[in-house]
């Protein structure tokens, strides 16, 4: 029996190792807030939502951070103050019964500032999707829609 | 006599496969124009549609929504595979070409889409792929615009709410063409 919880626990571990994927060390003071609403519209399919964050250094190589899973409506990550990041939305479809999946991925480059806040809205209903960041000053004074930038729109230093 | 009929069934039989297959190539629309008039002989007989409505927004307002969600949205590569039950596994992409076309007095916008690999083969198609959508947006006084979007499959219709959306400019989300 324990042979077999072993085996489990190795099986998974294995496969996380293979997804490539790692949590996110959250570790910077929180200043981004992601909202997240998902509704694939059938009982076929399921949706979810996670992001990924990657280190944007002077030449504007990425690397990866972690991943966060959106498994709550909202959740509070911290990024690196004055550092460029590229943050990846990314909304995972799958049938719920096996057979298609797919994922649609929205990418900002942010360079967040001291002081200020972020927030982030990811919606996904009926194969409609959308993502809005937006950037709130100090002591909510001020808030503007950031436009979305990938690494194209990055210039190295 | 008999194997006269079979012979003559059969010969008939390739003759409408020709014609079909003709038909599938030849008659592609091989521009925006060629698109709005096959879709307007197919909506005559329910094989195409035609959305056409108003909307509370001048002419610059949508034509400028529609060519930033376009940038945003629709200049995509979707990537695909495929697992049949034997473990073969296909696969390809679907590479989407938006032109938006920005008149003094209209707007318009193209979507074509290109296919290749998996075993697809886009014959006969125009440069950048066959037509799936045409978008008009016209003035109707300073403040409202007419919108005509023009599709001819059931498989588009995800693109054609997306622009409707944007067109009103209260849903300003992309379409998830994964799941076209």
């Amino acid at each position: 029996m324990k042979g077999g919880l072993g085996a489990a626990l190795l099986a998974a571990s294995l496969l996380a190792g293979c997804s490539g994927l790692k949590t996110y060390p959250d570790t910077a003071p929180k200043n981004l807030l992601i909202r997240a609403e998902t509704s694939s519209g059938s009982i076929l399919s399921k949706v979810r939502a996670a992001v990924h964050v990657h280190q944007v250094d002077a030449k504007c190589r990425t690397e990866y951070q972690g991943t966060v899973e959106l498994g709550e409506p909202s959740v509070h990550l911290g990024l690196p103050v004055d550092r460029l990041s590229l943050v990846a939305f990314v909304f995972n479809t799958s049938a719920t019964f096996g057979g298609s999946s797919g994922s649609v991925r929205v990418e900002h480059l942010l360079k967040p500032r001291a002081g200020y806040t972020y927030q982030a809205d990811m919606s996904y209903a009926n194969s409609i999707y959308d993502v809005v960041l937006r950037e709130i000053g100090p002591r909510r004074s001020s808030s503007r829609e950031l436009d979305r930038k990938s690494t194209k729109g990055c210039t190295p230093a | 006599m008999r194997c006269h009929a079979l012979r003559s069934a059969q010969w008939t039989l390739i003759g409408i496969a020709v014609l079909l297959v003709g038909c599938g190539n030849m008659g592609a629309p091989k521009n925006a124009e060629e698109y709005r008039q096959a879709t307007r002989d197919g909506a005559r007989y329910g094989l195409a549609t035609i959305e056409s409505f108003e909307v509370e927004r001048p002419l610059r307002e949508v034509s400028s929504t529609l060519q930033r969600k376009t940038d945003e949205c629709l200049k995509v590569a979707v990537n695909w595979s495929a697992t049949n039950h034997h473990g073969n596994t296909r696969s390809g992409v679907h590479r989407y070409k938006p032109t938006f076309v920005n008149g003094s007095n209209r707007a318009e916008l193209h979507i074509q889409r290109s296919r290749s690999g998996g075993g697809d083969i886009d014959v006969n198609a125009p440069p950048g792929g066959f037509y799936h959508v045409v978008l008009d947006a016209t003035p109707l006084g300073k403040s409202r615009t007419k919108i005509d979007i023009y599709t001819q499959s059931k498989d588009d219709d995800l693109l054609r709410r997306a622009l409707h959306g944007w067109a009103l400019g209260s849903n300003l989300g992309c379409p998830d063409l994964t799941k076209r």
